[in-house]
């Protein structure tokens, strides 16, 4: 029984980290001059992986937070946002202002700092967490939205620390002593080995006593509580949870990009953020990576044909993908697409036993 | 470890509104006790008000040495406090045995670290919460339905499938919520013959029940309510013979229902 | 419930000493700025001008609140949509004299975007109505971020202009009392507000459906008891949510100018205001709406602009972690915190 449970997971944890490998070699060995992008007809890049790498990690949190506890949040990108300006102001401390110099320009002090950003975030996760998570329904939602806004103006407002809305620029690359975790093709590897190793600390938490928690609040939250679940604990530990792998996304972004603004943190971030949850499916870790990428490479498509189309660069155009598909999705699906498929799956199993 | 449970002039008004106007009575340990009273007495707000779930708004719940009142549903439940539902409040998104898994949460410590890793000391708490909430379904006969979902599962087992829940985080005084309301006969007897081996294993137990045969038959004591207040506390047999019970149950006669 | 009534008193004290708190806070920045008593008098009228286009969104989330339990989060792409719909059928090429042409830009896009509120309610909640409220939010925010993408792809990302109602041009009507300015089109948006409230006081108070919306929205099951169908009352109330955005993004227009996605800003201003007034009283929610402008108008004149709505999601967290009852409408609690 326990076998079973654990067997499809880790087979799953262990064909994703062999595709993704392979994927990654396939760029660094070259083989008769191919690229990765070339098996997708360059739609597909290097880059575009990296990306999906790294929302996959903020949607695993969210997954944590809005599927299996019943929180939910639009306001994530905040929590993004304060993750990668943790990084990018700390990692420049010495190039930018001087400070701390011998200790910010040393090879450890951005990995140090991904961790201080992940730990302060938590810690605002937390104070917040308190009152915030006292509200249910269309309140959370409208609260947490305010609270990404404040966050997403405040960082273009607070220009002598955060760059204002020109952002931060500079931010070095990563480096384990002196090998450099770049090019992209190095960066990939970094990034995927974050995210797989999230998933499964992700899939070991709700196959444990803390996810079996979330999960009865989120059925019932009185029921739960009698029972003896310490609900309102519980909810905030999710949402800490949920902001500090969001930071830890954001330090991996900040160090991708070199460089951070306003702009990718906003409220469109948020709800792109719940839609890729919502597709791959609320309550499924195993979702995420595979919402991320379907929206990812959808959206992209999209605005390239726009472009095409109706001669129009820039502009976010992506969001009519975004909102139809998050309206579909909430109509007919609203457990998301996979677990509909696996509901489907588990009703024609339980047909055949019941025909047996 | 059995403790009483000391109700002090209890009091709950919900905006001007009196639901529950000084209502005082006991359970002692290993003891049945029942309260019964005409819809609207105000039973199923005294229960909230005990499990913690409703504040009340003047009087006290001793539970042995403490005071439940401003305690959280969690805490009471850690202090041997468990309750039932009148209409079930199951998980539907789990197995029947994660339901009664989820009520030996309280009584294990394993830390998000231990589990998000995996740690020796996780794996084999969960492995003992398993255990432990099997035995409860064993108790309750329905080992053989452990895997199947709480919903799936027919009206009277998901009764059943509550109790298990609620004692597997180890009560001294069980708190049964309407457990008969919706069942047959022969499922009536079945819950009256587990109640007693509740009973039996050391636990108090404080029914709310509509069932005035199925109440005299089986407890120690019963409380009435009328309208919010007490207005009588005795054996069955004091009970039957209460010129105010019979007055509040007018039109049915009590002695007949008996 | 549980607060006991002797504390009433106490919350009123510290209530009154946060207004007086932050009025000295804003007297003592606006004196570093040097600003005089014409401005504030200035920052007061135009508040009031922004809060009351806050109070015709109000009462968008009002109506369809109060009978649907839904937030409907694209009431600011309504202000947009009519504002859009209007100033581009003004700048048809029509063979009517200006005024009359603009009449009929305004009837369009109030009547336009009543059908895309129509349309909305039935393409997108009507189906998933049985859905838990926080499934119906974010479908209104998958309705919002497609109508504003739709909106760059049809009027592009610049913003447009709108002439002002009494000159027929860019260049408005000006009073001058002193140092204080009134625009001529402040008076046609205070003209607006007026004048939908006494339609929709004879609309609520005078019509049948106008009683079988309030049946409504008092209780569902006991107006659908009496052969009220709640499905066209839902419908009909993100209509008149849509007309009422789109009368309040016209009669804005002139004074901004609009742009493919002034609505989510607008629309979570609205969202403040209604829940400042407890989200299910008319009254409140307009007196709401003008709180708002007035306080969010001053905070930014003795600070900085760019601070402008963060004191409207300041004030939105305050009001639902501490009274989300509402400050104004007082008593009614929302039906999902019962």
């Amino acid at each position: 029984m326990k076998k079973l449970r654990i067997g499809p997971n880790l087979a799953g944890v262990i064909i994703l980290a062999v595709v993704l490998a392979l994927f990654g070699a396939i760029d660094i060995i070259r083989p008769f001059g191919l690229r990765f992008s070339d098996l997708s007809g360059r739609v597909v890049t290097i880059d575009t992986m990296i990306r999906i790498g790294i929302l996959t990690i903020v949607v695993v949190g969210l997954n944590l937070l809005m599927g299996y506890a019943g929180q939910v949040s639009l306001g994530q990108a905040g929590f993004y946002a304060l993750g990668a300006y943790a990084s990018g102001i700390l990692a420049t401390l010495a190039s930018r202002h001087g400070m701390l110099v011998g200790v910010a320009d040393t090879w450890w002090w951005p990995w140090l700092a991904i961790l201080i950003g992940m730990i302060l975030t938590g810690l605002f996760a937390f104070l917040v967490g308190k009152p915030i998570l006292r509200l249910k329904g269309n309140y959370l939602a409208m609260a947490t939205l305010g609270l990404g806004f404040i966050i997403s103006i405040l960082s273009g407002q607070l220009s002598t620390l955060t760059g204002g809305y020109d952002g931060l620029t500079g931010i070095p690359r990563l480096r384990i002593g002196e090998f450099a975790l770049w090019p992209a093709q190095r960066y990939y590897f970094l990034v995927w080995g974050a995210a797989i190793a999230v998933i499964v600390v992700a899939l070991n938490i709700v196959h444990s006593r803390i996810g079996r928690a979330l999960r009865a609040i989120h059925t019932n939250e009185t029921a739960a509580n009698t029972s003896g679940v310490d609900t309102e604990h519980y909810k905030v530990l999710a949402l800490v949870i949920s902001a500090m792998l969001a930071s830890l996304a954001g330090s991996l972004y900040a160090h991708f990009q070199s460089a951070v603004s306003p702009s990718p943190f906003g409220f469109k971030a948020s709800v792109e953020l719940v839609t890729m949850a919502a597709v791959g499916g609320l309550s499924s870790i195993w979702g995420a990576p595979l919402g991320v990428a379907v929206m990812f490479i959808l959206s992209n498509l999209l605005q390239s044909q726009i472009e095409a189309v109706f001669h129009i660069r820039g502009g976010e155009y992506e969001l009519i993908i975004y909102g139809l598909v998050l309206v579909l999705i909430m109509i007919f699906m609203p457990q998301g697409a996979i677990s509909s498929l696996g509901a489907w799956r588990r009703n024609a199993r339980r047909e055949k036993e019941g025909a047996a | 470890m059995t403790a009483r449970l000391e109700v002090t002039n209890l009091r709950k008004d919900f905006e001007g509104l009196m639901a529950v106007f000084d209502v005082s009575f006991s359970v002692e340990a290993r003891e049945i006790v029942s309260l019964i009273g005409p819809n609207g007495a105000g039973k199923t707000t005294i229960f909230n008000m005990i499990s913690g779930i409703l504040p009340s708004t003047g009087g006290t719940i001793q539970y042995g040495e403490n005071e439940l009142g401003g305690l959280k549903p969690h805490a009471i439940s850690a202090l041997g406090l468990a309750r039932t539902f009148q209409n079930l409040r199951l998980f539907g998104n789990m197995t029947a045995l994660e339901n009664v898994m989820i009520g030996r949460h309280g009584r294990s410590d394993a830390s998000v670290f231990g589990t998000a890793f995996r740690l020796p000391s996780a794996r084999r708490q969960e492995r003992a919460m398993r255990e432990a909430a099997m035995r409860q379904l064993e108790k309750v006969g329905l080992a053989g339905k452990a895997d199947s979902n709480a919903l799936s599962l027919p009206f009277g087992q998901q009764r059943l499938l509550e109790i298990a829940r609620a004692l597997a985080t180890e009560p001294s005084l069980l708190l049964l919520d309407e457990a008969g309301s919706g069942l047959n006969r022969p499922e009536k007897e079945e819950l009256d013959r587990l109640i007693r081996e509740i009973r039996d294993s050391g636990v108090a137990i404080l029914l709310v029940e509509h069932d005035i045969p199925f109440v005299t038959a089986l407890s120690d004591r019963i409380v009435v309510l009328e309208h919010g207040m007490k207005i009588a506390d005795g054996t069955p047999a004091e009970i039957r013979s209460d010129e105010r019970v019979i007055a509040a149950y007018l039109g049915e006669d009590i002695r007949d229902l008996c | 419930m549980h607060r006991k009534p002797q504390r009433q008193p106490v919350r009123l004290i510290i209530a009154a000493l946060v207004v007086f708190g932050l009025a000295a806070l804003s007297l003592l920045l606006g004196s570093q700025k040097g600003l005089q008593p014409q401005h504030y008098i200035q920052l007061t009228i135009d508040g009031v001008r922004a809060g009351s286009i806050y109070a015709l969104m109000a009462l968008g989330f009002v109506v369809v609140y109060s009978v649907t339990g839904i937030i409907n989060f694209a009431q600011g792409e309504f202000v947009m949509l009519g504002a859009m719909i209007c100033l581009t059928v003004n700048d048809l090429d029509l063979p009517l004299p200006p005024a009359l042409k603009l009449i009929a830009a305004i009837l369009a896009g109030v009547l336009l975007t009543t059908l895309i509120g129509a349309g909305m309610e039935r393409l997108t909640i009507h189906p998933a109505r049985r859905s838990p409220p926080v499934t119906l939010i974010i479908i209104t925010i998958g309705v919002t971020i497609t109508l504003r993408a739709a909106a760059l792809l049809v009027w592009g990302a610049d913003p447009h202009v709108l002439p002002a109602f009494t000159t027929l041009a860019l260049e408005d009507k000006i009073f001058r009392f002193g140092g204080v300015i009134i625009q001529a089109q402040s008076l046609w948006i205070w003209g607006a507000l007026i004048a939908i409230l006494i339609l929709l006081y004879f609309f609520l108070e005078r019509t049948l459906l106008g009683k079988a919306l309030r049946a409504c929205a008092v209780n569902r099951r006991a107006a659908q008891l009496v052969g009220i169908n709640p499905d066209r009352m839902a419908l009909l109330s993100f209509a008149l949510a849509a007309a009422l955005g789109a009368i309040g993004g016209i009669v804005l227009g002139p004074v901004t100018r609009p742009i493919y996605d002034m609505g989510v800003m607008l629309g979570l201003r609205g969202f403040v205001s209604a829940i400042i007034g407890g989200l299910l009283s008319v009254p409140g929610v307009v007196v709401g709406g003008l709180l708002l402008g007035v306080v969010e108008n001053i905070a930014a004149g003795v600070t900085d602009p760019a601070y402008k709505s963060v004191v409207s999601f300041i004030i939105l967290i305050a009001i639902l972690l501490f009274r989300p009852q509402g400050i104004i409408g007082g008593g009614e609690k929302p039906a999902e915190e019962a």
